[in-house]
């Protein structure tokens, strides 16, 4: 037979209810001092991917003289209240423009890099914009399937409940552009 | 002001003065500490520091994905259906997750060691290869209500209910992520998920590509080696294979005599993942060998009645597991998964061959904007065989059982990115108790200034398995004219299973509340009420005479019941602080209070746990991690509290070369971490201080 409980037996110095309201304070403080802690859509993902793109991209120098860097997002691709806040961010010494674009549209030479939205498929070498966009020096993104397969420079996707992505550095050449090697060496495929 | 106030009100109240007070020598010494520190805190530091933090939740927005790496990205996971990022801070319910760093930095080396990392999870180790783990209470070395999956594998074992935890070992280089679930997760998982669920997750073979080896030996005649080498099959497919040997020596027990408790295990296994444009494909397999030994009391009818002796047990295992995911759209998603696993054990009080055949399918989608529902159905057909002798004896021996089980569970958009409602319900047929219904509805709020509330009430059941049923365990031999035998004939204690045991269940209430205020810190506690009713007992039953096998004996009847019931409360919670960019502390604290009409239910558990963990990088080439661990005492095992110091330094030379040197248990020679308790069946050994240096090798 084992032997009774020993409810009897004394800890002279950790009370729970002492625990208790001191850790309780400490997370009242935290409270106090709180920042936002809300949801993440799939899109605010994609596009601190795009926002970490810029940093790791180099463009031609003719591309970098003016005071602005500017992210271009085809409407309707990303949910445009993720960019909320982005007017106050500075990206390699500049303060970070997200301009909405709507095809057929502006000139897209101010763009540094467009998000471009699901085109079904559908070669993006033949979308309207793109041989502008390759002058233009413009990175291009998307989520779209065959998105690098078919002229695309960086394409986002699922793998294994994580966002990863692909890269296809020949396309991205041609646009005479150049990415560094910290963010080649995260890329799941280099292909072409 | 108010924060000042506050901590002005701390400072100065008696009862923090007097906890800070020297600790009587030897007794609570940790707690003691940290009383201590946390007063110096509150004196000196932790003013500046909150104005720190409230400075700091104007300046960066913890919200603000930009300023997270892209390496850090890449770690979000994505619920394809949701379209939200799936991170414990969005989840209603007592989460935690330990990382792969978390256990490579913890010196771990099994899965137990790294469990004890998480708060709320009670960990004991019995012996070499054996351990008591549970959550929230009832711990002992079958914990019946703790349910543990391994990429979704169950490897809770129905023979004693629960989880033979040496006969499932890993590479732990191989492990992603543990997901702790403190608190039912009935409605995802079913049945037996009742305190909580551990879902050991293991890494994409895309991640493991190339080569990994390596080698650790110390004290205790400590030995492990083991490699892994991945490449890609094609452009979107990628295998891994692993093989991993281990030998551990021989503790000792209490009085210093050897607990005979060596261990040695293999393993080979592999994992091959491929990603199509809108589907994945996992398939996984493995084999696994173990031999070890321990010390067990053994009845007879004849003198002595009861000896100790050696039990040499060992025992293999197989499992092939495959899911297919088929991605229709972001919100759409189903999923079907089925394993076999094969295991045959032998040991001296029985020999056991289970085949188990599981197939899931579950859907997740969106039929309306504001609702996600996945649903699922999942079949599962468990065939054993349990060879028992004197000791054990299982009728039939031979049994299969089936269960079907179906489940709903709708998350609910109340309030868009502020109030979410999730209800779900499981229902199983199984063939002990028939029909269970186990409902949840809980409730997640995203004030808008950045905290995390929820709160849930589940109710949950553990369903019966072969030795509720089947068993008749002759568990001692009263000698004739003993103490408690009056008679001239041997007296054996005996337990006798039941068909008509039901189902044990609990309804548990749960609040929880994270915050994080800045990148640098964050809270999460989670407090519990749990209500427990139709827990097993025994009752005495009339004795009555055996004449076989011979010599006749009396035998004294505990027969099992639903008599027992238990209520458990308490809270745990756990604070991290990026100190540096290169140093960061984690502290957890865990209060467990339990009333019950069983006293081994109660007094089998830690009534309070804390430790205080420092991750440190002296440069980019060696850290210095240190874990100090409280435990308290088990009265009704007759344990001791303990603190405990484990410590890693890791210096990596050249890249993809590591050398570590770990020690565990650093504060006292040894120390018992569990009693002879229900269903412990070996002797408990001493658990003892350990040093060991490893040597990994990545080409």
């Amino acid at each position: 037979m084992r032997g009774h409980s020993q409810h009897n037996t004394k800890r002279a110095c950790l009370r729970p209810r002492r625990w208790a309201a001191l850790w309780g304070a400490c997370l009242m403080l935290g409270a106090l001092t709180a920042g936002p802690l809300a949801a993440q859509s799939i899109d605010e993902i994609k596009a601190a991917f795009v926002f970490n793109f810029v940093k790791f991209a180099t463009w031609p120098e003719s591309k970098m003289t003016g005071d602005t860097i500017h992210i271009c997002v085809e409407a309707g691709s990303l949910d445009g209240e993720v960019f909320e806040g982005w007017d106050e961010k500075v990206l390699k010494d500049k303060a970070v423009v997200v301009d909405i674009v709507e095809f057929p549209g502006p000139d897209l030479a101010r763009c540094h890099v467009l998000y471009v939205g699901d085109r079904g498929g559908q070669a993006i070498e033949d979308a309207p914009f793109y041989d502008n966009a390759i002058a233009g020096h413009v990175l291009l993104v998307s989520g779209s399937e065959n998105f690098i397969e078919r002229g695309g420079h960086i394409r986002l996707f699922i793998m294994n409940s994580k966002l990863s992505f692909e890269v296809n550095l020949e396309a991205i050449a041609e646009a005479d552009i150049s990415l560094s090697s910290q963010l080649l060496r995260l890329a799941s495929n280099l292909g072409s | 002001m108010m924060i000042a106030h506050v901590l002005s009100r701390i400072a100065t109240a008696p009862w923090f003065r007097q906890s800070a007070r020297p600790c009587p020598p030897g007794r609570c010494t940790f707690a003691c500490g940290l009383i201590a520190w946390a007063r110096r805190c509150v004196r000196i530091g932790a003013v500046p520091l909150f104005i720190a933090l409230q400075a700091g939740a104007v300046r960066a927005d913890d919200d603000d994905l930009t300023e997270l790496s892209l390496e850090s990205l890449m770690e979000i996971e994505v619920t394809t259906v949701s379209l939200r990022s799936e991170k414990v801070g969005e989840t209603a319910a007592a989460v935690f997750v330990l990382t792969r760093d978390d256990i490579h930095r913890a010196g771990a080396t099994n899965i137990p060691d790294a469990l004890r990392l998480v708060p709320g999870v009670e960990v004991a180790q019995i012996n070499a290869s054996t351990w008591a783990i549970t959550i929230r209470g009832a711990n002992t070395r079958y914990s019946n209500k703790l349910l543990v999956m391994i990429d979704g594998r169950s490897i809770y074992g129905p023979p004693l209910s629960g989880v033979e935890w040496g006969d499932n070992q890993l590479v732990l280089e191989d492990v992603d992520r543990i997901e702790v679930v403190r608190g039912p997760g009935a409605t995802l998982w079913g049945a037996n998920a009742v305190n909580g669920v551990i879902n050991i997750i293991t890494r994409p073979a895309q991640e493991t590509q190339g080569n990994f080896a390596q080698v650790a030996a110390g004290s205790g005649e400590f030995a492990l080696a083991e490699a892994r080498s991945g490449v890609m099959l094609s452009e979107h497919s990628a295998l891994r294979i692993y093989a991993q040997a281990r030998n551990t020596g021989a503790s000792d027990l209490s009085g210093g005599q050897s607990a005979d408790d060596a261990w040695r295990n293999g393993l080979v296994g592999f994992r091959s993942d491929t990603a199509f444009e809108s589907s994945d494909l996992l398939v996984e397999g493995g084999f696994q060998y173990r031999k070890s030994s321990d010390l067990i009391d053994v009845p007879s009818l004849t003198a002595p009645f009861n000896t100790v002796a050696t039990n040499d047990t060992d025992s293999s295992a197989g499992h092939i597991l495959g899911r297919w995911t088929q991605r229709f759209s972001d919100s759409n998603a189903l999923t079907l998964s089925s394993w076999l696993d094969h295991r045959v054990r032998h040991d001296f009080r029985f020999n056991e061959k289970r085949t188990t055949l599981d197939v899931e399918m579950q859907h997740v989608f969106v039929p309306v904007d504001g609702h996600e529902v996945v649903w699922g159905l999942g079949y599962k057909r468990v065939a054993e065989t349990l060879d028992g002798g004197f000791t054990f004896t299982f009728t039939p021996v031979t049994r299969t059982t089936e269960l079907w089980s179906g489940f709903v569970q709708d998350t609910i958009a109340l309030v868009d990115d502020k109030l979410d409602l999730v209800l779900g319900a499981k229902i199983e047929r199984n063939d002990y108790t028939g029909t269970e219904v186990q409902p949840n509805a809980r409730l997640l709020w995203r004030p808008a200034q950045g905290h995390t509330l929820w709160g849930a009430v589940s109710y949950a059941v553990r369903t019966p398995s072969r030795w509720e049923n089947d068993l008749r365990a002759n568990l001692r031999v009263l000698p004739p004219f003993s103490p408690g035998n009056p008679t001239g004939l041997p007296l054996v204690v005996s337990f006798f299973g039941s068909e008509e045991v039901q189902a044990e269940r609990v309804t548990a209430y749960e609040v929880g509340y994270r915050v994080q205020p800045t990148s640098w810190a964050s809270f999460d506690t989670a407090a519990f009420y749990n209500d427990y009713s139709h827990l097993y007992g025994a009752v005495t039953g009339t004795p009555f005479l055996e004449t076989t096998p011979a010599p006749p004996h009396l035998v004294l009847p505990l027969e099992a019941r639903n008599n027992e019931t238990m209520q458990s409360y308490g809270f745990e919670t756990v604070g991290t602080f990026d100190v540096t960019q290169d140093w960061r502390l984690q502290g957890t604290y865990g209060l467990l209070k339990i009333d019950s009409t069983l006293d081994e239910l109660s007094g089998q558990s830690p009534q309070q746990q804390a430790s205080l963990r420092s991750f440190y990088n002296i440069n980019d080439n060696v850290n210095w991690d240190m874990t100090l661990r409280y435990v308290d005492q088990l009265p009704d095992l007759q344990v001791s509290s303990y603190v405990e110091l484990d410590a890693r330094i890791a210096w990596r030379p050249i890249h993809g070369v590591e050398l570590a040197l770990v020690g565990r248990n650093l504060l006292q020679r040894s120390h018992l971490e569990f009693g002879d308790g229900n269903l412990v069946l070996t002797e408990p050994a001493e658990v003892a201080r350990s040093v060991f240096l490893s040597l990994s090798v990545r080409f």
